[in-house]
């Protein structure tokens, strides 16, 4: 969800759509779970929220990346790309033991 | 269907959550399946079948509802409590310490000082340099240890000024106003006395300055305050430059 928002802040409903549209498919979740997730990132003070107005519907809620949360992006970036190479080197074909 | 299913939602948050935080959860979902059926909509799904689909995907109301109350019930980690906690036991050794670091070795002092002072110009440089806020950790390391090292000067000052200078050389060696002292016995004795005071507060600190009182700590916490809010304004400029450069990239939207 953090990767979701470092293109910009978003509602509920677009990052959903953002990590499917990026994933290809591959991470499709209840869309509905997404919502504790937000609330604990934003508890944890990753995510920043606000109740955005909008002309003729109900007001929005709104979420963005704090400085937090990017350095908090950057440092999961980070391991995972280092347990996926990690896992990657394992799973290669002809690494003994494997 | 959709406010059957909102109301089931607002059943299932009512039994878990406050009303208040319930009421919040079941307008973020209206929002969140009306975007997701006009989605649908214009993908040319019919209405019901674009209704069913949305709530589908969303999945059920009460693991929602038990998600979100889990997450409230969740311990919060207070950072912000241990950040002025190392801020104030800095402050408090500081305060102790300074005064004997400035007279054993005033150059590693102000060294240490002026690295801290260098840590807090860094993020200000980075901030305003780079598309990317510095970590805030290098502006919390150097505000907490300048600080720290001004609750030391602050203190330091105080302790020495009361006997009328600092380091070897007491203010009054330079001061008209004792000129000629040395000429009667009565101004070598007062001279002596001071010279006595300056070595017992340098000898011992940490007791001199608990015999100032109060007022002391109250005045070294003022300079403190006013040193460590200088070297903030330094790094202030900094973030002030960074937050208008990414306000003028439209709030950081990167693709």
């Amino acid at each position: 969800m953090l990767g979701a928002l470092d293109g910009g802040a978003a509602h509920g409903y677009e990052i959903a759509r953002r990590i499917k549209a990026t994933s290809e498919d591959a991470l499709a979740v209840g869309e509905g779970l997404l919502y504790p997730a937000l609330h604990a990132l934003e508890r944890d003070g990753l995510v920043a929220a606000e109740w955005v107005p909008q002309e003729g519907k109900p007001n929005r809620k709104v979420y963005r990346l704090t400085d937090e949360g990017r350095g908090a992006l950057a440092k999961k970036r980070k391991e995972w790309l280092r347990f996926a190479e990690g896992v990657s080197a394992v799973l290669k074909p002809g690494v003994s033991g494997a | 269907m959709l406010e059957a299913f909102l109301h089931r939602l607002a059943e299932e948050a009512g039994k878990e959550l406050d009303a208040e935080t319930a009421a919040a959860l079941v307008a973020e979902t209206r929002g969140h399946l009306e975007e997701s059926i006009q989605a649908r909509l214009e993908l040319g799904i019919e209405p019901e079948r674009a209704e069913r689909e949305a709530i589908q995907a969303f999945g059920e109301a009460q693991r929602t509802a038990r998600g979100v109350a889990a997450e409230a019930a969740r311990p919060r980690e207070s950072k912000r409590g241990k950040v002025l906690a190392a801020a104030y036991a800095l402050f408090i050794v500081g305060v102790v310490i300074g005064p004997d670091f400035m007279r054993l070795s005033p150059a590693l002092y102000y060294a240490v000082y002026g690295l801290a002072w260098i840590l807090v110009l860094a993020f200000g440089v980075l901030a305003f340099r780079s598309r990317r806020p510095a970590p805030r950790r290098v502006l919390s390391i150097g505000l907490i240890a300048t600080l720290g090292l001004w609750g030391g000067i602050g203190t330091t000052w105080l302790h020495l000024w009361h006997h009328g200078g600092m380091g070897e050389t007491p203010r009054w060696h330079a001061s008209d106003r004792y000129a000629g002292e040395d000429r009667t016995s009565e101004g070598r004795e007062r001279r002596e006395e001071r010279n006595a005071a300056v070595a017992a507060a340098q000898a011992d600190p940490m007791g001199n300055f608990l015999a100032f009182g109060p007022e002391t700590l109250a005045i070294g916490i003022v300079v403190a305050g006013i040193g460590t809010a200088l070297d903030g304004a330094a790094s202030g400029l900094g973030i002030l430059a960074f937050s208008l450069r990414r306000r003028a990239r439209g709030g950081g939207a990167r693709a």
